[in-house]
């Protein structure tokens, strides 16, 4: 496993987040979180994500994304010292995605 | 007298009993039918604004004020008019506008949509829905700017350029659309945000998040239940206004779902406080003022229903704004710190019309994190 990786939404995902649910369109929460920072978190210890450079987050997008690793199985205090979110454009933007995490309840299912 | 096996009887009882359940449902959709019926009589051949032309067809006539803030129960009237002299009388309609002196962009929006649907669900008859133009230049010139007369393929009618009204307000058109697109809701956030020109990127960021947002949301709760209405897949529309002067945008989506307030489970507090007024059930204002708050969504799960949460936050953050709901027979709005939750309207809208605008002349838009 290598130690740290580095995601960019923008240049790794999609440079405009889309909805909550994959049902709902294309670039959603899900997708990410799925697609993305589970498998990036599956073969890292560390894992810091930059929001910078997209067009704007929906706050369900977040929430899916990072809230939905708890419901998807994560433990959280795990994810709270591997994962670090960083923002210059919205530094507000990185604390809810952590709060995201610390509020998700891992008891409910993840879609 | 043969004697009858049983496996043979028991193949026969099952028949008798799939027969009679089949008699049952006849009876039901027949009974179903008298009672639309019935309906039908009391809301098309005893209104005022209805004429019977001499083809048979109907004339149906649009209030003065064509508009849901204006005159919302006369407009709501008419549009159920004709999805019902439509849809299930069968019968061939003219939306007559030669009385209407003002459009609300709201009204028209639900028409277009209800007009495409009974279009596209009569498809053997392209003349099931035709109209006449307004004799006013305010509401022919509001018809044509909004995108009416286009979405529904309409030439426009000609005005007087030198006479028209000036608009105020620069339409974004009227489009429909199936899921929530990332790429076509950023171009549409993008034609919203040219309200705002100085707005910083961290502002113009996070409007275009909130936009996605309420758009998302919008479909999250548009189709989990079959409406009353006859649907044609899972459609939304959108329109919306900038204003560049005001530095303002109106965002507005219709959907014909269920309706809010059939996908929120009442809860023991509701239920309590609608006996206190009177009623058995609370009304379908009360239930969209429930589903704007965090807790309360159709999923019932926390942190689900981010959408009203978002665009209430930014009527708060912004210098001026409101959330108005209009779903079913409901009507709330939202403006800086204050809810109203009008009385139910006697007819239902047949969905959800969400109206969202915005009001902001600084560079900057403090919004209060998900703490």
């Amino acid at each position: 496993m290598s130690k740290v990786a580095r995601i960019s939404v923008a240049k790794d995902f999609a440079p405009r987040p889309g909805p909550r649910y994959k049902h709902q369109g294309p670039h959603s929460g899900q997708t990410f979180r799925e697609s993305v920072l589970a498998p990036f978190l599956d073969q890292n210890e560390m894992l810091v994500v930059d929001l910078d450079g997209t067009a704007g987050y929906g706050s369900s997008f977040i929430d899916e994304a990072f809230g939905g690793l708890v419901r998807m199985g994560y433990d959280k205090e795990d994810l709270l010292r591997r994962i670090e979110v960083i923002s210059k454009e919205d530094p507000i933007l990185a604390k809810d995605a952590i709060q995201a995490i610390r509020d998700a309840d891992p008891k409910q299912n993840s879609q | 007298m043969k004697k009858i096996a049983p496996l043979e009887q028991a193949r026969i009882d099952l028949l008798r009993r799939e027969r009679e359940r089949k008699r049952k449902a006849r009876a039901r959709s027949s009974h179903a039918r008298k009672k639309f019926s019935a309906t039908y009589i009391e809301t098309i051949q005893r209104a005022p604004n209805i004429r019977l032309a001499e083809d048979a067809s109907i004339e149906l006539a649009l209030p003065q004020q064509f508009s849901f803030e204006r005159n919302h129960a006369d407009t709501q009237q008419a549009i159920n008019q004709l999805r019902m002299a439509v849809l299930e009388a069968r019968q061939k309609v003219t939306v007559d506008f030669r009385d209407v002196e003002y459009v609300g962009v709201a009204a028209a929006l639900v028409l277009t949509s209800e007009i495409v649907r009974c279009l596209a669900i009569r498809t053997g008859d392209s003349k099931s829905v035709m109209g006449t133009y307004p004799q006013s230049p305010v509401a022919n010139k509001i018809l044509t700017d909004i995108g009416f007369y286009r979405a529904l393929g309409v030439r426009p009618l000609e005005s007087d350029e030198d006479n028209a009204p000036v608009a105020d307000n620069l339409y974004i058109g009227m489009k429909s659309f199936l899921k929530a697109d990332p790429d076509m809701i950023s171009s549409f956030s993008e034609m919203f945000l040219a309200a705002f020109p100085h707005l910083d990127l961290v502002a113009r960021q996070r409007l275009q998040g909130a936009i996605v947002e309420a758009l998302s949301n919008s479909f999250e709760h548009a189709f989990q239940t079959r409406g009353d209405f006859r649907a044609f897949g899972r459609r939304a529309w959108l329109s919306g206004y900038v204003n560049t002067e005001k530095n303002e945008f109106m965002m507005m989506v219709f959907d014909h779902g269920a309706g809010i307030p059939r996908t929120i489970e009442p809860k023991l507090t509701e239920r309590a406080w609608a006996l206190l007024r009177g009623g058995l059930t609370p009304s379908d204002g009360d239930l969209i003022s429930a589903a704007t708050t965090l807790s309360r969504t159709s999923t019932d799960e926390p942190n689900r229903g981010k959408g009203f949460l978002t665009m209430k936050r930014f009527v708060d953050a912004c210098d001026d704004g409101e959330l108005r709901v209009f779903s079913n027979r409901g009507h709330y709005l939202y403006k800086k710190g204050n809810r109203s939750v009008a009385p139910d309207q006697n007819n239902s809208l047949g969905g959800t019309l969400i109206q969202w605008r915005i009001t902001h002349h600084a560079g900057s838009i403090e919004v209060e994190s998900d703490e």
